[in-house]
């Protein structure tokens, strides 16, 4: 299983909330640099899916592997250095409020690089101007609209340039225009940084442009893998249905 | 980031400020920050001095105290380690007397030391002061009242012989026994005369007149002892008693005298407690007679209607009525313990008056129980004893009818005065000697206590195996001397 | 056992334990430098105003009233001794450390339940930072620095209080009233009462962290978090009070009034 050419792996991976289970049996595997496109109803387990994959939660059973690691097995400080490999977007931003906008991206460059206060300063222009919010870089994340928190978190989840990059819902909340600017920008970093993409959407459009495959999650088991195209075609009606464009 | 930085940089700055200031503020008050010399001191009462007390140095704050070491018997004291400021080095001298005090009559207890006189050396660091043990404040009462009887007694007996030329002191000492015996039975009266602010003023300084007569009494070992004991002071009692019947009505010349006598006392060790008053006294007599003029000033006061505000006058008619009442009791008391006030002194008191502790060595170099002064009876053994059926000496007849003569022959004197049985014996044996002379003695005692229904207080034995004092006439005795020791007049 | 008592202990197992774990974590680097900064000064240069009022209105206070019962007693001269040790040995120390788990312990339960309610706290665990050493330890290692600062700032501010009340009622002169406010201290009335306050500190920055950490009921969790914060540390202040006098008698016995 330790396959240099996955970057994510599952293996019958099951998770329960108390009396709940939200996954049940789940397994697949994400190719390096590939682009998955996570879809299924609300509620239906996608964000914990993304938390297992960085270890914010821990599977009931299961293996989970991200590159050559088991992270599963991982004590908690040898965590930390797989979690710097992936960025995430949380699905509220999950900005820390008490810092101002360059405050929040700044602290894990200079909290986990060596990178210089100029270094740094360059990196968070550049991201910052690629999501759009180069102009308000002092503001406090309670001063910015959804929209923004939303940018401004897709922002802090690629300034260190992951290699995996987790986002959960990026385009969600976002006008059309805006939200093909993002897909754009994920695609660029995918294109030049080789980044491995796992996104949580229910933007088809956005899934069927980014996604290489699209995953389709339902009542805690994975229902379809495979292209936009092979999915549509699934015998699954809700999978069938969730990725129709209609 | 710079901003928060100064913030925390003030506050934390302030806060160590504040410490620093409460630090230098208590160090102060520690001396901490002082050099110090160490002394030692030793006590057999602490009577509640713990380590860290306050050390007074002729009244100033000089340091704390550093240690006390427990005694591991009764025989030793305790040992208290007290530092003193480097400063107040100088006022410490090898007669520097240390006692233990309170502020006032809750407050803490302390270590004062006085200063010591000019003559004597500086003390030794590390080197053992002398000291005098505390008074406990229900003692000082106590022998306050008793003392106060002693010097009324003393007074009187003074007084008989000088003609009444001492009556202005002796009124005075009365109404200071009204003041003080009011202040202690009705502890209403002090509350309301010093209520009073305007009239607290004058009677604090009556009050102030009334304890310099307390403190100039009640130095050392007690008034009658002091009389009694101190040579010098007998003589200048008899110097003051002839030149009072040389001049008889000279109240002025004999108040003069007093006042010598009275610095006399304040020259020696004053119990510690009384020192501040001490102080304020100039000299004893003129304070004798100004005591008397105010106190008659405030009666006068209290006796005019409108004096000052009614009130107060009700309150110190009050006070001057329980002080009636008070100062009747008081002159029952008086009599009483003017009757005893001796036995007080010689037998009942502990340590060194205390005859039946005396070696018969101390006894016979004693200056009052060996004065050729004392009235003695010399009565042979081989007159007075019989031997018993039992083998044992019982006394005769005869010797009884001896003992009643020997008695009555100095009259009252022998009932309200201490008498002290001598007991000889004549063999060589030395435990028999000891032995058999206290046996005499005690059989003498158990006779004329219970023939004369005298005073258990009064009567004191004392075995001399066979040797009396030097210089009364008698190299060795075989028998019994009774002895009344005369009082220094 | 009852089942509310094996909660208790279990509570109190826990609470230890995350205490512990904050005090093991003190010491491993990267030192938190910026975040203590920012908690020291949120909490106690923010909780300055606060402490020197209430000091101030105390200390008045209890001047005015101590200054009937001795005056009664003809102890005027006391007041300043028994104000100032009132205050320096207990008072201080004692209101200082409810007045900061009223302020700062609520505070830090409810800025951590909300940062866990919005997921900042994974936001961060996601940056491999580790959430507790960021979080946690600075706020504990403020409240611990802090306390005893700011209850030399509440003594003082008491002091100076009951000095202007003293003084309104009897002219008494600010050289004498200190003298007379120190003159029966002994460094245990100073020194042991100040430090305690630290372990006060500690109590409230751990039992606060600890419910707004570990709240997981969202915002309705944030408004629990702050108010269990203030309750259980103003609770076990009292409770260590009492514990951290008698330790403080058994060490110093002088210290005893
Ligand atoms: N921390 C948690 N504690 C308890 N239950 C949880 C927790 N996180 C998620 N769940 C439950 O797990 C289920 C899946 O949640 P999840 O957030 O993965 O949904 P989702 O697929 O992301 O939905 P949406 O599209 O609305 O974001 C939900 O029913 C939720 O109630
Ligand atoms: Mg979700």
């Amino acid at each position: 299983m330790n396959d240099w050419s996955k970057a994510v792996i599952f293996d019958r991976v099951s998770k329960s909330f108390g009396p709940k289970q939200v996954l049940r049996d789940v397994s697949f595997q994400v190719v390096a640099g590939e682009a998955l496109c996570v879809l299924g109803r609300s509620g239906t387990g996608k964000s914990v899916t993304l938390k297992l994959i960085i270890s914010l939660l821990k599977p009931d059973q299961g293996r989970i592997w991200v590159e050559q690691d088991e992270i599963t097995r991982l004590k908690p400080h040898e965590l930390s250095r797989v979690r710097r490999k992936m960025g995430f977007l949380f699905q509220d931003a999950a900005l820390f409020d008490s810092l101002t906008l360059y405050e929040n991206l700044a602290l894990p460059m200079l909290r986990l690089t060596e990178k210089s206060r100029e270094e740094t300063d360059f990196a968070v222009d550049k991201v910052l101007r690629q999501v759009g919010l180069a102009a308000d870089k002092a503001k406090m994340p309670s001063e910015l609209s959804g929209g923004m928190r939303k940018r401004a978190g897709l922002a802090r989840a690629l300034v260190l340039e992951p290699r995996i990059l987790l986002a959960d819902e990026p385009s969600s909340g976002l006008d059309r225009i805006t939200a093909s600017e993002i897909d754009e920008l994920m695609l660029e970093q995918k294109a030049t940084h080789k980044t491995t993409l796992i996104i949580v959407t229910h933007d088809v459009h956005g899934a069927r442009r980014v996604g290489d495959r699209v995953a389709v999650f339902d009542g805690g088991n994975l229902i379809a893998l495979g292209t936009a195209a092979e999915v549509a075609e699934s015998e699954n009606e809700v999978a069938r249905r969730l990725v129709s464009e209609q | 980031m710079k901003n928060k930085n100064v913030i925390v940089g003030l506050f934390v700055v302030g806060g160590l400020a504040l410490f620093t200031a409460g630090m230098f503020v208590i160090g102060d008050r520690r001396q901490a920050f002082s050099r110090h010399v160490e002394y030692y001191a030793e006590f057999v009462n602490l009577a509640g001095l713990t380590n860290g007390a306050k050390v007074r140095v002729a009244g100033m704050d000089a340091g704390q105290v550093l240690a006390i070491r427990v005694p591991d018997s009764p025989l030793s004291r305790f040992r208290v380690t007290l530092k003193v400021d480097e400063k107040l080095r100088g006022l410490v001298r090898t007669d520097s007397v240390a006692t233990i005090g309170t502020e006032g009559v809750v407050g803490d207890t302390f270590l004062s030391v006085r200063a010591g006189s000019r003559y004597a050396p500086a003390a030794a660091p590390l080197g053992t002061l002398r000291s005098k043990e505390p008074m406990e404040l229900s003692d000082l009462l106590d022998q306050g009242t008793g003392l106060l009887s002693d010097v009324d007694g003393t007074i009187k007996q003074l007084g008989g012989k000088i003609d009444g030329a001492l009556t202005g002191v002796t009124a005075t000492v009365s109404n200071v026994n009204d003041v003080v015996v009011g202040l202690k039975d009705g502890r209403g009266t002090a509350g309301m005369l010093l209520r009073d602010q305007a009239l607290a003023g004058q009677i604090r300084q009556a009050m102030s007149n009334v304890n310099d007569v307390t403190v100039g009494l009640k130095d050392g070992r007690g008034a009658a002892g002091m009389l009694l004991r101190d040579e010098a002071l007998a003589r200048q009692i008899r110097q003051a008693v002839t030149h009072a019947e040389t001049a008889t009505s000279d109240l002025g010349h004999a108040a003069g005298q007093a006042d010598k006598l009275i610095s006399d006392l304040q020259k020696r060790q004053v119990p510690k407690k009384l020192d501040e008053t001490i102080d304020k006294v100039k000299g004893a007599a003129s304070n004798i007679e100004e005591g008397t003029r105010q106190l008659k000033q405030i009666i006068a006061e209290v006796a005019m209607p409108d004096g000052q505000g009614m009130s107060a006058g009700a309150n110190i008619r009050e006070s001057l009525a329980n002080a009636n009442v008070a100062t009747a009791n008081i002159a029952e008391d008086t009599e009483a313990l003017k009757h005893n006030f001796l036995f007080r002194g010689f037998f009942r008191r502990r340590g060194y008056f205390n005859i039946t502790r005396m070696s018969p060595e101390k006894y016979r170099r004693d200056r009052v129980f060996s004065s050729p002064r004392n009235y003695r009876a010399w009565l042979a053994g081989s007159e007075l004893f019989q031997k018993a059926e039992n083998g044992q000496e019982e006394l005769s007849q005869q010797g009884k009818g001896m003992l009643n003569a020997a008695l009555t022959q100095y009259g009252d004197t022998a009932v309200e005065s201490p008498v002290v049985i001598e007991g000889y014996w004549g063999g060589d044996n030395p435990a028999d000697q000891l032995a058999f002379s206290r046996n005499r003695a005690i059989l003498v005692r158990e006779y004329l206590q219970s023939h004369f229904q005298l005073e258990p207080g009064n009567l004191g034995i004392v075995s001399m195996r066979n040797l009396p004092p030097a210089e009364l006439g008698h190299s060795k005795w075989d028998g019994i001397c009774i002895v009344i020791p005369k009082l220094a007049l | 056992m009852e089942p509310g008592l094996t909660n208790l202990f279990e509570f109190a197992g826990i609470v230890s334990r995350f205490g512990a774990r904050a005090v093991a974590d003190l010491f491993r680097r990267p030192f938190e430098g910026g975040q203590i900064v920012r908690q020291i000064a949120e909490a106690g240069w923010n909780s300055l105003p606060l402490v020197v009022a209430s000091g101030f209105a105390l200390g008045a206070v209890m001047t005015l009233h101590t200054r009937s019962t001795l005056v009664t007693f003809g102890a005027a001269s006391l007041i300043p001794t028994v104000q100032a040790l009132a205050f320096f040995v207990e008072i201080g120390p004692l209101v200082t450390g409810l007045l900061v788990a009223g302020r700062v312990g609520s505070g830090i339960g409810a800025v951590l339940a909300n940062m866990r309610a919005t997921e900042q706290i994974d936001g961060i665990e996601s940056l491999s930072i580790d959430s507790f050493k960021f979080l946690v330890v600075p706020g504990i290692l403020a409240c611990v620095v802090v306390l005893p600062l700011l209850t030399l700032f509440m003594d003082f501010s008491g002091l100076l209080g009951g000095f202007l009340s003293e003084h309104a009622a009897s002219r008494i002169s600010f050289h004498l009233y200190i003298v007379r406010a120190f003159s029966d201290f002994g460094w245990s009335n100073f020194i042991p009462p100040t430090m305690k306050t630290a372990v006060f500190g500690f109590v409230i920055g751990t039992v606060s962290s600890y419910f707004g950490f570990t709240t997981n009921k969202g915002a309705q969790g944030v408004g629990q978090a702050a108010t269990n914060s203030v309750v259980v540390s103003s609770l076990l202040i009292i409770l260590t009070d009492v514990i951290l006098i008698k330790g403080i008698f058994f060490v110093f016995p002088e210290g005893a009034l």
